[in-house]
């Protein structure tokens, strides 16, 4: 099944219609708040665009005084390089670095035992509210889901590790009446006659019954079968045929007639008991 | 569901039901007819031995040996030879010759020969014996009488009881 599956993927038709498209829209502000609110963003946006670029032009000209000032405010002249505002800052970046990854640390522990505790208790509530299977069978792709488990893992493997095959099929040999399937279902009557074709039956039975002469009997109609077919092939050769002889009779042969008759007396004798 | 019939058991040997219904060929025919000679030269002798057995009986003081002409055998075995056909061709459609080497004899459409055309095979076959080394030479191996009559030789070994079938047997066995 699961080879099926892989030479022969789902349609992209089936697809788009298995994984629906979402659209997403924002919620919408009424019509008479939307238009002033343009009309003052459009204003501001026109007012802003100068001040923010003689900002920025002011600022590029002022950074290398502020760059100066703040070299001269982090690292005072005169002032030993331990006490100096750059120094200090360092010493407490460095102390409010290790609190935080020790802060990390245990917010992580508290976090994850507030999980345990909050989790279990909002999701069997919120499971009791959403129709998961029902969102699984609208949402999942099952057909492809399975497709994928059963390529992963070995099926066969899996039934011959976990099923107790022994009790299943003697359950099943138990509950089924298997001389009676065969019986409706089998053509014995077929079968017997190769069976007793293979065996050659009647010569068992002939032996048995008639003995030597019998067989003495057939030996001698065979090779006199032989010798006509030894005689005819001579004498077509004399005389150039090429077609062979056309020995067909009318009629049938006693002993089939013999095998029809015993057939249809059975089968009489058969209706007769059914009647 | 599978369709119920029950076996029987063919007894004709495989390598025998090939041919069965075919016409024989010259060999077997010329055997089954010497067969048959035998037996009417046999009972020709016979009803002299007979006839002489009785004289025996009859004088046995001035007994002699009945004195029959080679004609009188002639015509006695001719005539025996004659009934016997005819009988044979109209009833079972089997001489002895032929029942001993599985051959049946019968009429244009596979049937058994009327009393008529039996009688008319059997004179042709008094007259003219040669006739049947025709079948050799025949593309449809029939011999002159055949021919003429439209008759027919074929292979059809004598089934001696109904085909046995498997359900008879074990009724049998239950016994």
């Amino acid at each position: 099944m699961t080879e099926e599956r892989a030479a022969d993927p789902p349609p992209a038709a089936e697809v788009r219609d298995i994984v629906p498209v979402v659209h997403r829209s924002g919620p919408r502000l009424p019509a008479a708040v939307e238009g002033p609110l343009d009309v003052a963003l459009g204003a501001a946006v026109t007012l802003a665009r100068p001040v923010v670029a003689v900002t920025a032009v002011v600022g590029r000209s002022l950074e290398p005084w502020a760059r100066v000032g703040w070299e001269l405010v982090a690292r005072p002249p005169l002032v030993p390089a331990a006490w100096t505002p750059a120094a200090v800052g360092a010493r407490l970046a460095d102390t409010g670095r290790q609190v935080r990854f020790a802060a990390r640390e245990d917010a992580t522990v508290a976090s994850n035992a507030a999980l345990d505790v909050v989790v279990p208790s909002l999701l069997d509530p919120l499971l009791d509210r959403v129709d998961l299977t029902g969102l699984v069978l609208a949402r999942v792709d099952l057909e492809r889901l399975v497709g994928a488990v059963l390529d992963t893992m070995d099926l066969t493997g899996v039934v011959l590790d976990r099923v107790d095959l022994k009790r299943i099929v003697e359950t099943a040999i138990e509950s089924i009446d298997i001389t009676e399937i065969v019986r409706t279902q089998v053509d014995i009557a077929s079968l017997a006659e190769e069976v007793i074709e293979e065996v050659n039956l009647p010569e068992i039975i002939r032996e048995s019954s008639t003995g030597v002469a019998a067989e003495v009997v057939d030996t001698g109609r065979l090779s006199a079968v032989a010798g006509d077919e030894l005689v005819n092939r001579w004498i077509d050769r004399i005389l150039q045929r090429r077609q062979s002889r056309r020995t067909d009779a009318p009629g049938r042969a006693q002993s089939e007639d013999a095998m029809d008759a015993a057939d249809a007396a059975l089968r009489d004798s058969e209706a007769g008991h059914r009647g | 569901m599978a369709e119920h019939k029950t076996p029987h058991i063919n007894p004709i040997p495989p390598q025998a039901r090939a041919f069965q219904g075919l016409r024989a060929g010259v060999v077997t025919r010329t055997i089954a007819g010497a067969i048959d000679y035998s037996v009417i030269v046999g009972l020709t002798f016979g009803s002299y031995a007979t006839v002489a057995i009785f004289k025996f009986l009859l004088d046995p003081r001035d007994y002699q040996l009945p004195q029959w002409r080679f004609v009188v055998f002639l015509i006695l075995g001719f005539s025996y030879f004659l009934v016997y056909l005819t009988v044979a061709f109209a009833t079972s459609g089997r001489t002895f010759g032929a029942r001993l080497l599985g051959l049946r004899i019968v009429g244009r459409k596979g049937s058994k020969l009327a009393w008529g055309t039996a009688l008319l095979r059997a004179a042709f076959c008094v007259a003219v014996p040669v006739g049947l080394f025709w079948c050799a030479v025949s593309r449809e191996n029939r011999s002159v009488q055949d021919l003429v009559l439209r008759t027919s030789v074929i292979h059809d070994w004598p089934v001696h009881q109904a085909p046995v079938s498997i359900s008879d047997a074990e009724s049998r066995s239950e016994l």
